[in-house]
């Protein structure tokens, strides 16, 4: 099995690296930060970075990286692109046998178990050239922003995306079908099920050939994705204000999946529906996404612009309800506390930091940093306004430290409801459940 | 000392040379054996009875992850999820390897051709394999919906209905593995002597009694080998659940493997992985020793 086979290499690390931690108990102290800037890297450092695969986010980094050893000669930088799907399983593994590497990605909503477990440290304001933590966080609009990455008041990662959630249409097909324009986006669950029911269409058989809407039934990140903003826009949350009990069993959990269902209720969305890349190939008229979508729709799809085929619109809200969007973090920097060189491994993400426009020039990838909402990259991208305003009244993820294990029962509950027709509050007592027995075990 | 005992001396001596010899050829066996098998699994042993998560120190907690395992219902339904896979898989590639080897044991133009076909699937990468079988089943415009359409099937929907998603995932292990037991079943037919058939059709026994009263006896023992390979091979399926539909929908097709896998890796729980595991192990040596039995009557 791969857990034991794992461990063998753990444990043979773990020798070779006591070797050479007793080796390294007779070099000299690690230099000291130069005061009020970013800390001297140490000549002849080395520097280990670790993201997930995402070709566009590769391009950005090996982009970053160029220039980097360019100006710091000095110090060599090892990029891994690890993916997604084995990112953690590498991580953890590396970690535990004290061979992690100096910088990685840790995901907004694995924060607060990554500090749990000691995995990561707060990070040291003083080696970035910064203040304090506040000072980090006030360079984001709004600080709050970054929140998924705070644990106790304290930042544990620099943000490289920062996504919020808002709303792609085909507007060449909402024109011809409904004679929608740009400026008659909806803004509500109600009138966006009620555009989806009318641009789905069948042929003469009865079967569905387009859809209004498709939610990401089987993938359980994105269903949370969607999950969450709708919940808290309901006024509902996922865990009691001490974060030690389930509260999805409400009328707001309730309320929240019955906003989700009406799209199949009212005919906008067929569950028995599925089209890769539907938006591109126009069987699909309406998609929740983030601001990277259009990199990959024209990947896609070359024949479709921006503006002309396709649009951004807000995230809905509900009729009445509080304003709430949801903003989520994939890729950050994340200083390992074990690194053996974390001036050079600062001094590095302190460069990668200070560029946040490449990565939107590259991939399309966001953050909320002032810096760049004052580039022109920034001025000159015309849907990243929408995505910035969302921010504005954004929330992260449920922070806690069994997160997974709550994603994965949100998962299963709205299957259940969604595609298997379980009563919503039914699935709701069974995902709360799993919540239960998820913290009591702790 | 006597001659005789100086003899039976020099003998033993000769001996103990020899065991030596013998052990140091079965030397890397026993190192291989007990670095790749046995520590694996005294290690997942030890961590079912703590709260292991990989990167803090495990801490003892006795009997209470196989306690949890008694009343989760997501390890139930794993487990009734598995024997539905296996009791799928099990019977249908046998029934299809042994029908396969039947044909191919037959001589006919093109023959060395389609046996290769036949067992090409079972050299391509599993996770290539999910994600072509994954387009096949895309309910709008795979290539399932294509062929039941044409063939005006029902309309099965097998990434997305629970009622039908696991037999979605046994018809790759069918198609996926037929083609190795056949290999096998067609190697235990080559080996039946010819002169029985003869001697058989001398006596006037026709195709159907010489397939009953020559063939399947004969082949028994390999019919049980296959049964305990494809049965260990189903228990630990893992990759098209996985890659194919997720586990879902609603945990329709989350194999115990799958669900293994999510503990230990998503959820950080390797204690409790480690006891799901145990359990795996038990249920697999449970049947070995069902197997070793059957053989011993059968010889």
């Amino acid at each position: 099995m791969d857990t034991q086979r794992l461990n063998r290499r753990t444990m043979l690390k773990a020798m070779g690296f006591a070797a050479a931690g007793v080796l390294a108990g007779c070099a000299p102290a690690a230099p000291v930060p130069a005061e009020g800037g970013v800390a001297p890297a140490a000549a002849g450092a080395e520097v280990s970075l670790w993201q997930h695969t995402y070709a566009p986010l590769d391009n950005a980094y090996q982009i970053l990286i160029a220039e980097f050893t360019e100006a710091h000669p000095e110090i060599d930088v090892l990029f891994d692109s690890v993916a997604a799907t084995e990112f953690e399983q590498k991580l953890l593994t590396a970690v535990a046998a004290g061979s992690g590497p100096d910088i990685f990605r840790m995901p907004s909503w694995s924060t607060p178990a990554y500090v749990a477990k000691n995995i990561v440290k707060p990070m040291q304001p003083e080696l970035l050239g910064m203040e304090s933590h506040k000072a980090i966080l006030d360079e984001y609009a709004p600080p709050s922003s970054v929140d998924g990455w705070v644990v106790d008041g304290e930042l544990y990662a620099i943000p490289i995306e920062l996504s919020t959630m808002a709303t792609w249409y085909r507007l060449d097909i909402m024109q011809e079908e409904l004679g929608v324009g740009p400026d008659q986006l909806p803004k509500t669950w109600d009138k966006i099920w009620e555009m989806a029911a009318q641009l789905t269409k069948k042929d003469e058989a009865g079967n569905t050939v387009r859809v209004g809407f498709a939610w990401p039934l089987t993938n359980a990140i994105w269903l949370m994705h969607h999950f969450a903003p709708i919940l808290y826009q309901v006024g509902g949350d996922f865990l009691s204000e001490d974060g030690g009990s389930c509260a999805l069993a409400s009328d707001a959990g309730v309320a929240a999946i019955e906003t989700m269902n009406a799209v199949y209720a009212n005919g906008g969305a067929d569950v028995d529906f599925s089209v890769p890349q539907a938006l591109e190939t126009g069987n699909q008229v309406i998609e929740f996404s983030g601001p990277f979508r259009p990199s990959t729709i024209v990947l896609n799809n070359p024949d479709l612009a921006y503006g002309a085929q396709f649009i951004e619109g807000p995230w809905p809200q509900t009729e009445g309800g509080v304003p709430v969007g949801y903003t989520w973090g994939p890729a950050s920097l994340t200083p390992n506390p074990d690194s053996t060189a974390p001036e050079a491994a600062y001094t590095l993400m302190k460069f990668i930091w200070d560029r946040p426009e490449v990565f939107w020039d590259v991939a399309n990838i966001m953050t909320t940093r002032r810096i760049f909402m004052e580039s022109e990259t920034f001025q000159a991208s015309p849907w990243l306004p929408t995505f910035m305003a969302e921010a504005e009244i954004a929330r992260p993820a449920v922070k806690s430290v069994v997160y997974e294990e709550i994603k994965s029962a949100v998962a299963l509950m709205l299957q259940r409801v969604l595609i298997e027709g379980v009563s919503t509050e039914e699935s709701l007592a069974l995902a709360c459940e799993d919540v239960n027995n998820a913290l009591t075990r702790g | 000392m006597t001659a005789a005992e100086s003899n039976r001396t020099r003998r033993a001596r000769r001996m103990d040379r020899r065991a030596w010899i013998g052990l140091g050829f079965v030397l890397p066996g026993i190192i291989y054996f007990s670095l790749f098998f046995l520590y694996p699994v005294i290690s997942a042993l030890s961590w079912s009875f703590t709260n292991y998560d990989l990167v803090t120190e495990p801490r003892y907690i006795g009997l209470d992850n196989f306690r949890y395992m008694l009343n989760d219902r997501h390890f139930i339904n794993g487990v009734i999820v598995t024997f539905k896979y296996v009791l799928g898989v099990v019977p249908s590639v046998i029934v299809t390897g042994f029908l396969l080897a039947l044909l191919f044991n037959q001589a006919f133009p093109g023959r060395a051709f389609f046996r290769t076909v036949i067992f090409v699937p079972y050299v391509i990468s599993i996770v290539a394999a999910s994600f072509i079988w994954r387009y096949v089943y895309q309910p709008t415009y795979g290539l399932w919906p294509q062929v039941a359409g044409f063939l005006h099937l029902p309309q099965i929907n097998f990434l997305n209905d629970g009622r039908y998603a696991i037999w979605g995932l046994v018809i790759i292990a069918i198609w996926r593995v037929s083609g190795y037991y056949m290999v096998i079943f067609l190697s235990g037919l080559q080996n039946i002597s010819a002169e029985l058939y003869e001697a058989a059709a001398i006596d006037g026994a026709g195709t159907i009694t010489r397939f009953r009263y020559i063939t399947l006896p004969l082949m028994k023992p390999i019919m049980l080998f296959v049964l305990i390979v494809a049965t260990i091979g189903a228990f630990q399926a893992f990759a098209p659940a996985l890659l194919v539909t997720g586990g879902g929908p609603a945990g329709a097709t989350r194999v115990l493997q799958l669900y293994l896998y999510e503990t230990g890796w998503l959820f950080l729980r390797f204690g409790y992985a480690s006891a799901i595991a145990v359990f795996m192990v038990l249920i697999l040596t449970a049947l070995t020793i069902v197997y070793m039995r059957l053989v011993k009557v059968e010889t």
